[in-house]
């Protein structure tokens, strides 16, 4: 009779308090966007937009009753709020918005000079602006009716193959554009399935039917290439309700800037916060944070957009508020942007709880908890942190960790292989091998995978796209997958670059040596991956690094290494930073780990900024920055959350409670019940963070979530919760035999006769790392002093309302 | 006699002990030391719990003051009016101790005195264990047999325990080798016996008239598991329940007591016997124990409630033994009126439901045992008349009795599977007999003994070692030996059977090495162990020591030995360095035998991983070297690559400043001269150079001084037989490259560099055009760590094409990768291949061998030694992934013009990283055609781009000598009016790739086999087979020896012919359960067509299903249409047709083939012509 099961309860409750002061309204300037700009040609234009700055960025835009006025008419004119060039030379614009006003400085070149649209920057955008590539339509791998092309015009050769020359021409009538099928059908002047997409006499129209006009030129080598993009303004934080113009502008590689807004496909990360459309027009949906996706030919560009919450917060909230380091710096100024107060600090029990489960996937043990609560040296929480760092069993979790990134799994290595690149990993944990150096070891292997563990990388994967693809997902913390057949939509990353990637390893070879799983990694100096697209060759390249020339002999990996892990590789340092982040955070700085896509901007730019930059100034020591995050306040803040932050997610002003993770929780279990695991073929006693593979059988672990490790994915390991687990718990095996055990804590209390007192306190501090609070000791005291019930069966029942409660199962 | 002394000895001591303590002034009589201790003496012998004379214990305080019948016998204060006073001085009756007892000193009485003046104060703590005997040592005069007291068979009778005065033999059957001794023991042990399952051992005993206990004992370790005590006197019987919940005991204090065999209580007594208790039995339902007594009564009692509930009386004198049939039903007993009675014992066992069914005399003198078989058929007594009689168990009637024995046999056990009696005898002797027979079953002769192990293998020379050693056979060793005369060994100490303690002193001068220890008995000599001398100190593990934090203390200049001995262990051991010391840990694991895999893991105090080493240059021990950064303390783990362990996982673990060779420079010296070659390692002196004496071909060892250096493995030199010379750097560049006079050897090493294709060794050479040069290395061979790679590259360092390959066709490989050794590969599009077509996968090259032979297989390629694939144009297998892309290719000279087929062409240059024939491992192997007259450069780098002063490989330019040499196996066992197939295997050498053709000829009458036999151009094998006529009978060895067998191939312009051993052992067998022919005799077929045969099978026996295939075509002509399965005869059926198709390209030619069955030992048919012809009438015919 498990009667007692339910009396035990444990909540995470919401304090309730609140302080309600007014913002004030800081002092607010005006500016007109684009600030400066040039107009190029006669067909050039700019739309402009009259914002309000803060001293924190924008603010919003001004919409109406603005009027605009032209230093000179002759050069530039405005047209329903579009800068329109008449003339070459200079102007200023002013936008008044009541007495408010800003000014924008023009210059007007080119006039004169002979305008032609190009295939490769001006028809391909309209074209994806259209939506005519998109993957629904004529983007599909099979086209659409037999006309096909390149999804997002990633691949403008075969476009404008298929528009001028394919089926005899059928689609451009080079004497009479305006009979071209191109043009009929978006206009719906013939039946086009796909609708309606453009009318006659729009710009698309325009630079459609000059183009064929002009002789309908193809894409040439030297067409000038995007540089880069530029959204304006690219950060403003708006009121609810509020409308904000966005304006992109594109840089070519010959100099020229233009007003793409029009032909930008605008995406929102985060609808209920901002939406877009088509336009560029955002419209504020609700609080918090959103990004605002730009997409233009090839390249990406995100604006966010910040919604605070209209609570009233005190400023001495944020100002009064602990901080420690630059991480409580940065939090609390998006904080404060955002206007959600933090949490109020954490407990010493509750953070030596945290802590313990963060850094080393421990509990602590009953002696530890109660030396750390009676300790009264102010910095016993530093102390604390250098002691977890310094544990061997740091390296037991940092290991799995690492080995659930890098795939150790014998179902695809042989057994001494993979006990060989665990302990490879495992060495580098427990050296603090600076992350550069370890990546650069295993992206570098060579010789032989017994010898040499982290040459098993090589073995787990062979083919240079799938090598491309994972060091992209481990160390970049990008899937670089979908620029396999065509560019990426979401990245910048183009299809020729995802090959040049793949030739880096195209000269990785294996050949087998003695001894089982034993195979010799080494490059040779000849060979190349082919580019499907092309049939030839892809210039091997890191990503956005340098091209190596073919005929050099050096080993392309030693490049790609150099490139991965210089301090100017962005990706890098941030992809390590967000992993560790999410490891003490529970939420990444960008979600999910591996998605760091410029277009998934991390929820504070200029932490993750600092963040990395930290780790790159302190050689890539990953304690380090595990250390700079242990000490900072925000990590110390309470989890509790308060009515004014209980929606946040995503900006640290209370530490998020999550589920501990499978091998956790399963440690955990074993350590409170004092009944080790076994898991079969290994030694007794051994904890599940100290297997090195998955491929040992165990229902627990494998019902709450444990990674396959099959492929490089954060996704891999369920954090999701399943009634499985929930029927697991209450009433499957693992708990229930661990408190039946002979011998386990609950026996060794009993046969000393503790009193229920003791009892009581002991479960607490083994399992919750805290004393019981006088009233739950009340309320338990009085059930287990029930004289019908068997005591040891009081006692299990006590140990498993509390293993089976939230407070338990959850770090926070 | 003696005892009596021992007692008089015992009181003396004690009295003037007492008396010293007396004699200290001024404090009263302590009771523990100075009161009890006389009362013991004098007075507890009638004043005890048992007998209480007079009412009076004076065994303990609290009775002695309680006082006897007459009341108190102590006044408090007042020793004069204390009875107890009064009675030892005389003043009051009656006197005591009584008459003719020793009597008190003045002193003790005064003692007394004192004590009851004082207050007489209670005990100050417990007082000494009353059962604990002080005796003076007296030693016996020679040799003592004590004698054997009881005996039982273990539950798998395997071994035999043997009980006797303080001690229990435990010895293994048959060779009664003494196991363990559990003990000691005090007093005789009367009873012994096993737990039903073998784990514990009881024995029961006491110090006759002290006390009586039980000892359980672990029988695996020997340690005691639980003691039992409580009688009075000494047991006579213990038994467990059959369900061991209950230990019965009994005593000659009269008492029968059941304790809880758990918790040691005694849950109750049984008391009624009014004699000692000489026996007790368990009915084997275990509810009713039956005891035998001295008061002439066997008792049955109610072992759940204690209830005596039969006494049988008829005895007439003591009864000695009792015991319960193995099926309940009847109990049996025996004693001093000579018979054994045997009673018919109902379920409930109550009075006057058990008659005697049997009475029988049997032996002439008193009954002392008697004891059942196992399955209750037997009975087995033993009498003070020195007989021992087996009985019919079930009528009580005489089956035959023993030899008369030597003294009487208390001790009697029945094997448990019935067939053999042990007898123990009171001179101490044991004898065991047929239970059948009675025939005596002699002693095996002594077995030797058997060394275990040594628990550290290692000792020190110049200093003395204490080693354990464990094994079996010990008891008797005498002696212990090393193998080195200067190794001084002796024996400290045998610890029973299994265990022994010597001491091992190495002179200081042993050289530093392995030797061997052994022991020896009179039985002979163990096994020799190996023992590894070292001026190191050697010590030992001691765990816990698995966390860096348990590390053990290590001295830095010494060895450890350990072992990991249960999965998971890891073993770490902190030792101190200063600053700049070259610290080297050195591992012997797999070379002292062990399963160990080990890895070495350094780590500083903080916990950080420094280094770590797993195998050493391709030897799996790791060697380990760090150049220490900072003074402190360092821990050095060792664990197993896969955390396994066992007690087989054992390893030595030198660490300190070591002098380790590890390699030698150059790898070869030329023949007939002394040459000085550089030794590398680690401590070494500076630049160590060894002269090495060569002869005129071999391997020579470098002479090291094992004194001063360690050696891990001796290191050897080859002897070369072209010109030698060694590489000077810089060699860099083309334009440092060393100029070599071709033929010649040169040495190398490949430094290791910073750069990632590390360092390239040049060579310069001349050659004429058209001149062929077989170029090579042998390192990975020699133990070189290098993986060289080789490249013969135009004067300026350019590479020079060696082949075009178009690529024709595109595949991938598909399904799964392959590894670099397999021949079989799944590739796409592969329906549109040809056999011999070259494919190229990703820098290797390939031919087709077989096509894929069903839906569910892949193209096997062309096979080159070892069962792995060769490689063309000296490329190198290796690893491809799947949906890596390949082609198939054509050859084209350098510098063709070709017409592009859309496919790429790939370039093959000189160039070679692993041999492509397989043969030379990693090392490399080129053949090379000079284009033109003129310099030609040789690189040589490591594949890896490793490198380092151990790196080093010899490399050889030389014409090739292109032969062949032919082997064949099979055909050993040819059955009568059946063929074996035998295989011919030729071994390509420097490029010799033409056909062989084998002519076999002068068999002997009633044989016939494939001959002419071709193997191919390009392949490795052929079959034939030997086929033996109905009646042929075996030839002699002498006609075996007439049969010859030679194979010819023209190399270059010359016809060469190479004899060959074949068929000198074969034997002829009888006509096997199938036969098998293949039909027509002849067969042709066009190319490109496909055409019928029969196998046909006569059945003598075999019924089954028979599978089938067809054996040495022509390559590219194959058995069509199988299916999945192959070819096929279902069951009964005796013909199949199959179908034989030629492909296209196939050129005419003519063979012997023959069918082959796979169910009766591989049976083949006769050999039958096979002609390819591109307009045969008989391929007409077939289709």
């Amino acid at each position: 009779m498990r009667y007692l099961r339910a009396f035990v309860f444990f909540c995470l409750l919401p304090s309730a308090f609140c302080l309600s002061l007014g913002r004030a309204a800081a002092g607010e300037v005006v500016k007109l966007l684009p600030g400066a700009f040039t107009l190029a040609g006669s067909l050039a234009r700019q739309s402009l937009v009259l914002e309000t700055y803060s001293d924190t960025g924008a603010t919003g835009q001004i919409a109406d009753g603005v009027s605009f006025s032209t230093s000179d008419p002759a050069i530039v004119k405005i047209e329903g709020g579009v800068a329109v060039p008449v003339a070459d030379g200079k102007a200023t614009i002013t936008a008044t918005a009541g007495e408010r006003s800003a000014t924008a400085e023009v210059t007007v070149v080119d006039m004169e000079k002979l305008f032609a649209w190009s295939f490769r920057n001006h028809v391909e955008s309209v074209i994806s602006k259209s939506g005519c590539n998109s993957g629904a339509c004529h983007g599909a791998l099979a086209g659409k009716k037999g006309f096909k092309l390149s999804l997002g015009a990633f691949d403008p050769l075969a476009d404008y193959f298929y528009i001028t020359r394919q089926a005899r021409s059928r689609r451009v009538v080079l004497s009479d554009p305006g009979r071209s099928l191109v043009l009929l059908k978006p206009t719906a002047t013939v039946p086009h399935k796909g609708g309606l997409r453009f009318r006659v006499g729009t710009p698309e129209y325009r630079v459609f039917s000059e183009w064929i006009a002009a002789g309908a030129h193809g894409p040439k080598d030297d067409d000038p290439r995007l540089a880069r993009l530029e959204i304006l303004p690219d950060a403003s934080v708006l009121k609810p309700g509020a409308k904000q113009q966005l304006i992109v502008r594109a840089y070519f590689s010959d100099g020229r800037a233009e007003d793409v807004t029009r032909w930008v496909r605008f995406t929102s990360t985060n609808e209920s916060v901002a939406g877009v459309d088509a336009a560029g027009l955002v419209e504020v949906a609700g609080h918090g944070e959103a990004a605002i996706k730009a997409w233009y030919l090839s390249g990406n560009v995100i604006a966010t957009v910040s919604v605070a919450y209209e609570r009233a917060v005190s400023p001495e909230v944020f100002a009064n508020a602990p901080r420690r380091n630059f991480i409580d710096e940065l939090v609390l100024a998006k904080l404060k942007n955002l206007n959600l107060p933090p949490s109020p600090p954490a407990g010493d029990a509750e953070f030596f709880r945290r802590a313990y489960i963060d850094t080393i996937g421990l509990l602590p043990t009953v002696e530890e908890t109660r030396a750390f609560l009676v300790d009264e040296a102010p910095d016993k929480r530093d102390k604390l942190i250098d002691h977890l760092l310094a544990r061997p069993e740091f390296v037991d979790y940092w290991a799995y960790k690492w080995s659930d990134l890098l795939l150790v799994n014998s179902d695809r290595l042989k057994p001494a292989a993979m006990w060989s690149y665990y302990h490879w990993i495992r060495n580098n944990v427990a050296a603090n091998t600076p992350w550069d150096k370890f990546a650069r070891q295993l992206v570098t292997a060579t010789g032989s995978t017994l010898e040499n563990g982290a040459a098993n990388f090589y073995v787990l994967h062979q083919d240079p796209p799938a090598l491309a693809e994972t060091v992209s997902v481990a160390f970049l913390g990008m899937s670089i997958n979908c620029a396999k057949c065509h560019n990426h939509p979401l990245e910048k990353w183009t299809n020729d670059q995802y090959y040049g990637m793949a030739n880096l390893f195209a000269r990785v070879r294996a050949k087998e040596a003695a001894g089982d799983g034993n195979s010799v990694v080494y490059p040779v100096t000849r060979g190349e991956w082919i580019q499907p697209r092309t049939g030839k060759a892809q210039p091997p390249r890191p990503l956005d690094g340098e091209a190596v020339p073919f005929e050099s002999e050096v080993d392309r990996r030693v490049v790609l290494a150099d490139w991965l892990t210089s301090p100017d590789n962005p990706y890098f340092s941030r992809a390590i930073t967000n992993r560790i982040w999410a490891n003490f955070f529970g939420v990444g700085l960008v979600e999910s780990v591996d998605d760091l896509r410029l277009t998934n901007p991390p929820s504070n730019a200029e932490l993750f900024d600092a963040a990395s930059g930290y780790l790159v100034e302190h050689g890539y020591d990953v304690k380090a920055l595990m250390r700079v995050i242990l000490q900072s306040a925000t990590y110390a803040t309470g989890s509790q959350p308060l009515a004014e932050n209980v929606d946040d997610g995503r900006f640290y002003s209370r530490y998020y409670p999550r589920r501990m993770m499978a091998e956790v929780l399963l440690d955990a279990l074993s350590q409170v019940s004092g009944v080790p695991t076994t898991f079969s073929g290994y030694a007794p006693g051994t904890r599940a963070l100290e297997l090195p593979d998955v491929s040992v059988d165990s229902y627990f672990l494998k019902t709450f979530g444990r990674p396959l490790r099959a492929i490089t994915c954060e996704c891999e390991r369920n954090a999701q919760p399943s009634m499985v687990q929930v029927l697991h718990l209450s009433n499957g095996d693992t708990i229930n035999e661990k408190l039946r055990a002979k011998g386990n804590r609950l026996d060794g209390m009993l046969s000393d006769g503790k009193s229920n007192d003791a009892i009581i306190e002991e479960a607490y501090l083994a399992a919750l790392s805290r004393y019981p609070t006088e009233p739950e000791k009340a309320k338990l005291l009085a059930e287990l002093d029930d004289s019908k019930v068997e005591r040891r069966e009081l006692v299990e029942d006590l140990y498993w309302s509390i293993l089976s409660s939230r407070e338990f199962l959850f770090n926070h | 006699m003696r005892i009596a002394f021992c007692i008089l000895i015992a009181a003396f001591l004690s009295t003037l002990a007492a008396a010293l303590e007396a004699a200290q002034p001024a404090s009263a009589p302590d009771f523990n030391k100075q009161v009890a201790p006389i009362f013991q003496t004098y007075c507890v012998g009638c004043h005890n719990g048992q007998d209480k004379e007079g009412e009076l214990v004076l065994e303990h305080y609290a009775t002695l003051l309680a006082g006897g019948a007459k009341g108190a016998v102590i006044v408090p204060g007042k020793a004069d009016e204390s009875r107890l006073i009064q009675v030892l001085t005389g003043t009051a009756e009656p006197s005591m101790p009584p008459e003719d007892n020793e009597k008190p000193t003045a002193e003790e009485i005064a003692t007394l005195a004192s004590w009851i003046n004082a207050g007489a104060k209670g005990p100050d703590g417990a007082g000494p264990d009353p059962t604990v005997i002080v005796t003076p040592k007296i030693k016996p005069h020679g040799d003592v047999h004590e004698a054997v007291s009881a005996l039982a068979f273990s539950p798998d009778g395997k071994s035999l325990a043997v009980a006797r005065y303080g001690t229990v033999e435990w010895m293994a059957l048959p060779e009664r080798s003494l196991l363990r001794r559990f003990g000691p023991h005090r007093g005789r042990i009367n009873a012994v016996s096993f737990s039903k399952d073998g784990a514990r051992l009881l024995a029961a005993g006491g110090e006759p008239g002290v006390f009586g206990e039980v000892r359980l004992w672990n029988v695996a370790d020997g340690k005691p598991d639980r003691t039992f005590k409580g009688h009075d006197d000494s047991l006579y019987a213990a038994a467990l329940s059959p369900d061991g919940k209950l230990l019965a005991t009994s005593s000659y204090d009269q008492q029968i007591k059941l304790w809880d065999a758990v918790s040691g209580k005694v849950v109750r007594t049984l008391s009624g016997h009014n004699d000692a208790v000489f026996d007790l039995a368990f009915r084997p339902d275990g509810k009713i124990l039956a005891s035998a007594s001295g008061d002439r009564t066997a008792k049955l009692w109610d072992v759940a409630t204690g209830e005596r509930l039969e006494t049988f009386g008829q005895p007439t004198k003591e009864l000695y033994c009792v015991a319960f049939s193995p099926d309940g039903k009847r109990v049996a007993a025996g004693g001093v009126d000579n018979r054994i009675r045997v009673w018919q014992v109902s379920e409930a066992a109550k009075e006057n439901t058990n008659p005697l069914r049997y009475s029988r005399f049997a032996h002439e003198g008193a009954v002392v045992n008697l004891v059942f078989s196992a399955d209750g058929k037997t009975m087995v007594s033993a009498g003070e008349d020195r007989t021992v009689k087996i009985w019919d168990a079930e009528t009580m009637t005489e089956r035959l009795a023993l030899e008369r024995q030597s003294d009487w046999a208390p001790a009697l056990a029945i094997s448990p599977d019935g067939n053999t009696v042990a007898v123990g005898r009171l001179d101490g002797s044991l004898a065991l007999y047929n239970a059948a027979s009675g025939e005596i079953v002699p002693t095996p002769p002594p077995p030797k003994p058997e060394l275990a192990s040594l628990p550290v293998r290692g000792v020190q020379s110049g200093t003395t070692t204490r080693l354990k050693l464990s094994g079996k056979h010990l008891a008797e060793v005498t002696a212990v030996t090393a193998s080195h005369e200067k190794i001084a060994a002796k024996i400290l100490a045998v610890d029973g059977g299994t265990g022994l303690e010597v001491e091992v002193t190495p002179a200081a001068d042993v050289p530093r090495g392995r030797y061997e220890l052994w022991v020896a008995s009179p039985a002979g000599e163990s096994g020799h162990k190996r023992l590894y001398v070292d001026e190191l100190a050697q010590t030992a593990e001691a765990e816990p020591n698995d966390a860096l934090a348990q590390a053990n203390p290590t001295s830095r200049e010494s060895s450890v030995w350990g072992v990991l001995g249960t999965k998971g262990d890891v073993d770490s051991f902190a030792f101190d360095a200063k600053a700049g010391q070259h610290l080297v840990f050195d591992v012997s694991a797999t070379t002292i035998g062990s399963k160990a895999n080990l890895v070495l893991t350094l780590f500083d105090a903080a916990g950080r991983a420094l280094a770590d080493n797993n195998d050493f240059g391709g030897a799996s021990d790791p060697l380990l070297d760090y150049i220490v950064p900072a003074d402190g303390r360092y821990v050095i783990q060792a664990s197993d690559l896969m955390l396994e362990g066992s007690p087989d996982h054992d390893y030595r673990l030198s660490l300190g400043e070591l002098s380790v060779p590890t390699a030698v420079y150059p790898l070869s010296v030329p023949a007939n001269t002394e040459t000085q070659v550089e030794v590398t390692g680690y401590n070494l002196p500076e630049n160590l150079k060894v002269k090495v004496p060569a002869a005129a071909g071999g391997e020579v060892n470098v002479p090291l001084d094992p004194r001063t250096l360690r050696i891990r493995q001796p290191l050897k030199v080859v002897v070369g037989n072209l010109p030698e010379s060694l590489e000077a750097e810089p060699n860099d560049a083309p334009e440092t490259a060393a100029p070599i006079a071709v033929p010649a050897t040169v040495g190398g090493r490949i430094r290791g560099t910073d750069g990632a294709t590390g360092d390239n060794d040049y060579f310069r050479f001349e050659s004429k055009q058209g001149q062929s040069w077989i170029v090579e290395t042998d390192a990975a061979r020699r133990g070189s760590p290098v993986d060289t790679l080789i490249e013969v590259l135009a004067a300026d360092g350019q590479p020079i094409e060696r082949v075009l390959l178009q690529a024709v066709r595109d595949s991938n490989v598909t399904f799964r990768p392959i590894d670099g050794n397999t021949r079989d590969c799944r590739l796409t599009n592969w329906e549109e291949m040809q056999l011999n077509q070259l494919l190229y996968l990703n820098g290797e090259v390939v031919k087709l061998f077989r096509a894929p032979q069903g839906p569910d297989s892949g193209f096997l390629f062309y096979e080159g030694d070892g069962g792995k694939r060769m490689c063309y144009f000296d490329t190198t297998a290796t690893a491809h992934a799947v949906e890596e892309p390949c082609f198939i290719v054509r050859e084209h000279a350098p510098g063709t013009k070709l017409i592009s087929t859309g496919l790429p062409v790939f370039p093959v240059y000189y160039a070679s990283d692993d041999d492509g024939r397989r043969r030379l491992g990693s090392d490399s192997r080129l053949t090379f055609t000079a284009p033109a007259d003129g310099a030609y450069l040789v690189r040589v780098r490591d594949s890896r781009g490793h490198g380092g002063d151990r790196f080093s490989y010899r490399l050889s330019i030389r014409p090739p000598e292109p032969d062949f040499s032919v082997s064949t196996s099979g055909a050993d066992q040819v059955a009568a009016g059946s063929g074996d197939e035998f295989t011919l295997s030729v071994d390509r050498i420097d490029g010799f790739d033409d056909e062989v053709r084998i002519e076999i000829s002068g068999l002997p009458e009633g044989f016939r086999v494939s001959t002419p036999i071709v193997i191919q151009a390009g392949h490795r094998d052929a079959k034939g087979v030997l086929f033996a006529e109905p009646d042929a009978k075996q030839p002699s060895a002498e006609a075996l020896k007439q049969i010859t067998a030679t194979a010819t191939a023209t190399i270059g312009d010359k016809e060469v012919t190479r004899p060959i051993k074949a068929f000198e052992n074969v034997k002829l067998v009888p006509k096997p359960k199938l036969l098998v022919r293949l039909e027509p005799a002849e067969l042709a077929v066009a190319p490109g067509a496909t055409i019928t045969a029969t196998i046909k099978v006569q059945r003598n026996g075999h019924d089954d299903l028979v599978k089938f295939t067809v054996e040495n075509l022509p390559h590219g002509v194959i058995v069509d249409n199988i299916g999945l399965s192959g070819v096929m005869m279902p069951k009964g059926e005796t013909e199949r047709q199959i179908f034989i198709t030629a492909d296209a390209w196939v050129p005419e030619t003519t063979r012997l083939c023959f069918a082959v069955e796979d169910q009766v030992g591989r049976q083949c048919s006769p050999p039958v012509v096979i002609h390819v012809r591109k307009d045969s009438p008989l391929a007409e015919a077939g289709k």
